[in-house]
C-alpha cells in the first residue's frame, strides 16, 4: 500500500490518502496539482512536509517508471534501442543481458519493429510506446503516467492500455483528461485546488460529478 | 468562400497523403491516426508547405491562421504580455479573462501546459478568420475547457473552420466529418449520414449506432438527446 | 562513414593536416573530394555561411596588416570547415556514446559520450525551434526582423531550460547516478578503411615535405 500522511507541498495539501495496489486514475482541473501530486510519488520532487510511504519505502527508494505528458520530453536518446536500455544502463545490468531484456520489452509493447529506427522518425504516438517500454524495462514496481495519453489516437491509446495490462506493474497511477478510461481503474481520485475532493471506486466518484464534464460520456449515453 | 484541394500529395519518409477536397464555409473535423498526416495536411491548407503534386485553390480566402497542437511552438514574445500584443491584442482585455493580468510580465513559457493552451486559443479565436486552422486543441485542456472550447468553435458564425483532432468524447457539432485512412483524404459528408461511413467514429457513437441510436451528429448533447430518444 | 572511430580520427589527423601547411590542405581537400559525399554537404552550406564571412574578414584583416599570410589562412580554414562539415553531417545518433565509451569507459567516457549525443540532439532541437519561431511570427502576421532575434533568442533560451530540466528528471528516475554499461559495437567497410588509410597518408604529406617523397632538385 501506498500511504500519504499529511502532504503538504506548494499548493497541494492533502492530509490522509491510501493508494492500493492496481491502477489508480487520478482526474481533475489543469493547476489542481495533478502533476505535483506523480512528481511527489516517483520522488521527482520532494513534499515541503508530511510523507509518502511504498511499501515501507519512500519514493526515491522505490522502483518508479515514468511517462509524462510531451512525447519528445520523454526522450533521453536518439535511437530507439539506446531508450528503452536506459533505465537497465544506468542500473549497471551486464550488457549481455541489456539487449535480452530490451527485446523481450519492446516485444510486450509492440515495438520491436522499430529498435533500429531513430526517435526523431517516430510518429507522436510510437514515441509514447517507446517511452512506456523505456518505464516497464526494468519492471518497476510503480509506473506513473502523467496524461501520457492527450496525444495519443484511440487506436494507440487502446494499445497502451493493452500493454499496461500486460506488464502488470503493482501500483499503476495515472492521470488522464480521458475520463472514459478511468472507469476501469481500481481507484479514481478527483483533484481540485490542491486538494482530493472525492476518492474511491469509479461508481461512488463519478456519482459525486454527474452534472461536470468530468462524467463520463459513455455512461451519460449507456447509464 | 472556400479552398479546394486538387489532387494533393505529400509524402514523408513512411506515409504519404493524398487529397482531392474542398472545404466550404462551416466547421469540418479531420479525424486520423497519429501520425497519418493531419498536421500535414494543416500545413499544406495554411500554405506553410508544398506539396509533391497537385495545387490548392483559395476563393474569398482574404485572412487564415493556423493553430498548433503544441502552443510553446506559437511563442514569440518574452512576456505574456508581450505575447498577447504579438497577436495584435490588448492585455488588459484578455488577460484578466484567463486569470493572468497578476502574471503578465512573466515569460509565457512559466504556464503549466493547459494554461498556455488556453491562453493561446483565447488569442487565436479572439479574432476571425476566413481560414482557421486548429491542430488538436483540444489536447492539454481539460474538461471544463474543452466543454468552453466546444461552445466557442460551435458559436463562430463565420468562415471556414477546419479541426484536426483524435478527440474522442467531447466534440462540437460539426457541418462536414472527413478523415485520413490508408493515406487518403476521405469525405465521411455531413451528419448524420457522415456517421454511417466513419472509420474513426468513436466508441461512444458506434455503439449508439449499433443499438439503433443515430445522433443527429456528434456534441455530448447530440449523443444525449439520441439514447434518450430510444428509451422512450 | 559509418564506423565513429575511423571518422573521428580521420576528421582530427586532416584538420590538422589542413591547418599547418598549403600543400597539407591541398592533400586533405583532393581526400574530401574523393572519399565524401560532397553534393549532400554542399546542400547544408547555409549552415557554415556565417564561419565562413567571420573568417573571411579575419582573413582580409590579416593580409592587410600583418604582412600577408591572409590567403594561406582563409584557405586553410576553408578545407578544415569542409571537413568539419562532413563529420557534422555523418554522425548518427548514439555515435558518441559508443565512441565516449570505448575510448574512456563505462563511467567517464559514457558520460561524456551521453551529454555529446544530447548536445547533438539539442543543436538540432534549437534549429528546429527558431525555425518555428519565424512561421510563428510570419502566423501572427508580422514581418521577421533583426528586432525579433532578441525575443527569440531568450524564448530559445528558456525552452532549452526547460528541456534541461525535464531531462534532468528523466535520468534521476530512470536510476542514473554515474555512467552505464555498455558494449559498443561498431561496423566499417572496407572503403572506410581505405579513406581512413588516406587520411594518414594526408598527415604524413603535411609533416614530411613533398621533395622527400619526390627526388625534386
Amino acid at each position: 500500500m501506498i500511504t500519504i500522511r499529511n502532504l503538504r507541498y506548494r499548493i497541494l495539501a492533502i492530509d490522509d490518502l491510501e493508494i492500493l495496489p492496481g491502477i489508480t486514475t487520478i482526474i481533475g482541473p489543469n493547476g489542481s496539482g495533478k502533476t505535483t501530486f506523480l512528481k511527489l510519488c516517483s520522488g521527482i520532487a520532494l513534499p515541503d512536509s508530511g510523507s509518502i510511504i511504498i511499501d515501507g519505502l519512500p519514493p526515491r527508494e522505490s522502483e518508479i517508471g515514468w511517462v509524462n505528458e510531451f512525447p519528445d520530453r520523454n526522450i533521453l536518446f536518439e535511437t530507439v534501442e539506446d531508450e528503452i536500455a536506459s533505465s537497465l544502463r544506468f542500473r549497471r545490468v551486464p550488457a549481455q543481458e541489456i539487449k535480452a531484456m530490451v527485446n523481450a520489452c519492446a516485444e510486450s509493447v509492440g515495438v520491436i519493429h522499430l529498435l533500429n529506427r531513430p526517435m526523431r522518425e517516430l510518429s507522436g504516438g510510437e514515441k509514447v510506446l517507446i517511452s512506456l517500454a523505456a518505464a516497464l524495462v526494468h519492471k518497476p514496481k510503480i509506473l506513473i503516467l502523467d496524461e501520457c495519453d492527450s496525444h495519443l489516437d484511440a487506436e494507440r491509446g487502446r494499445e497502451m492500455e493493452t500493454v499496461i495490462h500486460t506488464m502488470n506493474p503493482y501500483y499503476v497511477i495515472r492521470c488522464t483528461q480521458n475520463v472514459d478510461s478511468a472507469i476501469l481503474s481500481d481507484q479514481v481520485l478527483f483533484f481540485e485546488n490542491g486538494r482530493i475532493v472525492h476518492s474511491g471506486t469509479p461508481g461512488q466518484v463519478f456519482s459525486t460529478l454527474k452534472n461536470t464534464p468530468f462524467y463520463p460520456m459513455t455512461w451519460r449515453v449507456c447509464p | 468562400m472556400k479552398i479546394s484541394l486538387h489532387n494533393i500529395r505529400a509524402a514523408r519518409q513512411n506515409w504519404s497523403l493524398e487529397a482531392d477536397a474542398t472545404f466550404t464555409e462551416g466547421l469540418h473535423l479531420v479525424s486520423g491516426d497519429v501520425g497519418s498526416g493531419k498536421s500535414t495536411l494543416a500545413l499544406l491548407m495554411a500554405q506553410q508547405t508544398d506539396p509533391l503534386e497537385g495545387n490548392i485553390h483559395r476563393e474569398d480566402i482574404h485572412s487564415m491562421m493556423l493553430s498548433f497542437q503544441f502552443p510553446e511552438y506559437h511563442v514569440t514574445g518574452l512576456t505574456i504580455a508581450d505575447e498577447c500584443e504579438s497577436w495584435g491584442l490588448e492585455p488588459d482585455t484578455i488577460l484578466p479573462s484567463l486569470g493572468l493580468n497578476l502574471r503578465k510580465d512573466d515569460s509565457p513559457l512559466s504556464l503549466s501546459r493547459g494554461e498556455l493552451k488556453r491562453f493561446h486559443l483565447t488569442c487565436v479565436l479572439a479574432k476571425e478568420y476566413d481560414l482557421l486552422l486548429l491542430d488538436e486543441p483540444f489536447s492539454s485542456l481539460d474538461c471544463y475547457q474543452k466543454t468552453c472550447l466546444r461552445t466557442q468553435l460551435e458559436t463562430r458564425s463565420h468562415g471556414i473552420t477546419v479541426i484536426f483532432s483524435h478527440e474522442q468524447a467531447i466534440l462540437p457539432r460539426v457541418s462536414h466529418i472527413w478523415e485520413i485512412e490508408t493515406g487518403k483524404l476521405i469525405d465521411c459528408g455531413t451528419p448524420p449520414d457522415a456517421l454511417m461511413q466513419w472509420h474513426h467514429i468513436p466508441k461512444i457513437i458506434r455503439n449508439l449506432i449499433k443499438s439503433g441510436k443515430v445522433p443527429k451528429n456528434i456534441s455530448p448533447e447530440d449523443l444525449e438527446e439520441a439514447a434518450c430518444r430510444t428509451r422512450e | 562513414m559509418q564506423d565513429p572511430r575511423i571518422r573521428v580520427f580521420s576528421g582530427i589527423i586532416l584538420s590538422l593536416a589542413a591547418f599547418i601547411s598549403i600543400p597539407g590542405a591541398a592533400a586533405v581537400f583532393i581526400w574530401w573530394l574523393i572519399f565524401t559525399p560532397v553534393r549532400t554537404q554542399l546542400k547544408r552550406i547555409r549552415l557554415v555561411i556565417f564561419m565562413v564571412i567571420v573568417i573571411a574578414l579575419f582573413s582580409l584583416l590579416l593580409e592587410l596588416t600583418a604582412g600577408g599570410g591572409g590567403i594561406s589562412y582563409f584557405t586553410r580554414m576553408m578545407v578544415i570547415i569542409l571537413i568539419g562539415m562532413w563529420m557534422f553531417t555523418e554522425y548518427q545518433p548514439g555515435d558518441f556514446l559508443k565512441l565516449g565509451t570505448w575510448l574512456f569507459g563505462d563511467r567517464t567516457g559514457f558520460e561524456l559520450g551521453m551529454l555529446a549525443d544530447m548536445g547533438m540532439q539539442s543543436l538540432s532541437q534549437l534549429n528546429l525551434d527558431f525555425d518555428r519561431i519565424r512561421l510563428a511570427v510570419k502566423l501572427k502576421g508580422n514581418q521577421w526582423s533583426i528586432r525579433n532575434l532578441v525575443p527569440a533568442t531568450l524564448v530559445l533560451v528558456h525552452g532549452a531550460l526547460m528541456r534541461a530540466e525535464t531531462t534532468a528528471e528523466l535520468l534521476a528516475i530512470r536510476g542514473f547516478t554515474s555512467g552505464g554499461s555498455l558494449n559498443p559495437e561498431f561496423s566499417r567497410t572496407k572503403k572506410e578503411v581505405i579513406a581512413g588509410v588516406f587520411a594518414i597518408v594526408a598527415g604524413l604529406i603535411t609533416v614530411f615535405p613533398v621533395s622527400e617523397f619526390f627526388i625534386l632538385s
